[in-house]
């Protein structure tokens, strides 16, 4: 298994983009395909996005994020210390209705289900949360 | 990321914007003020050419669709409001594709979150600018 690469930025709207380039360039340099990186990198934006703007909600803090390989599956831990929060806790948008009438921030919620193969929360024994996303088949068996 | 705004002719003027680099919710309202600004330039059709936008988060579907109530003449929900701007597009029109607002090129992964998220039900989305201009 790869060596997993970690970076911790400030919770700022304008570091989601360094997190996502942060991202791409451990997959791809773990052998990732491009489009299993540019799935998780969304995905993993989605949740960059709702910690900044729903857990720490304008205050100051981190946001750690680690890359790695378990076997052929692409795995990414984002870990905060905002308030409490569950991604399982918000319902999943009813796609059969028109979409002006989904619920507000289900569609990032959506989209992270849709491109990744395994979301888990869990709230650390320190009070922080941790997000692990997973992509399997991501690259070639080794 | 840069946005481009140019005029081109096809069967009516299209005012086309073309978006550069990664949209965000760093830099989503941009798209909104932009078209805001062009509309109140004249601009009555509007094409987005999306080919040199390499990533799009959940925050420019909430542009899209505030520059597709813009370019039909209705005022944008307050973006802060964020998905809840859906919320109040007017239930009296039916929805389908809209007229006065498209789509060139997007990118696979753009391409991918339009189709993920239901959007392409709304917004028309072309690979050859001629014919996108001559859609309008």
């Amino acid at each position: 298994m790869n060596e997993p690469r970690r970076m911790s930025v400030s919770a700022e709207l304008k570091d989601l983009a360094p997190i996502r380039h942060f991202v791409e360039g451990a997959a791809v340099g773990g052998g990732a395909s491009p489009e299993a990186v540019a799935d998780m990198v969304t995905a993993l934006n989605e949740a960059t996005t709702n910690i900044v703007l729903h857990g720490y909600r304008g205050r100051s803090g981190f946001i750690e994020v680690e890359v790695g390989f378990d076997g052929d599956a692409l795995v990414v831990h984002l870990r905060d210390q905002a308030p409490a929060f569950d991604p399982f806790q918000v319902p999943p948008p009813d796609t059969s209705l028109p979409l002006e009438q989904r619920s507000p921030g289900g569609v990032g919620i959506l989209m992270i289900r849709q491109l990744t193969d395994e979301m888990v929360y869990r709230m650390r024994e320190d009070g922080s949360n941790e997000l692990v996303l997973v992509k399997r088949h991501a690259r070639d068996p080794a | 990321m840069e946005i481009v705004v140019e005029q081109a002719q096809g069967r009516v003027p299209v005012t086309v914007v073309q978006l550069r680099g990664e949209l965000d919710a760093s830099n989503y309202q941009d798209v909104i003020a932009k078209t805001k600004e062009a509309y109140d330039d004249g601009a009555r059709n509007l094409l987005l050419d999306l080919g040199d936008l390499s990533f799009m988060a959940s925050s420019g579907l909430v542009a899209l669709h505030s520059v597709a109530l813009i370019m039909r003449g209705d005022e944008p929900p307050d973006p802060e409001h964020g998905w809840g701007a859906f919320r109040t597009m007017d239930k009296e029109k039916e929805t389908g594709l809209e007229e006065h607002c498209k789509i060139l090129n997007p990118q696979p992964p753009v391409d991918k979150a339009l189709q993920l998220t239901g959007f392409k039900a709304y917004l028309e989305v072309y690979t050859d600018l001629d014919a996108a201009l001559a859609s309008f």
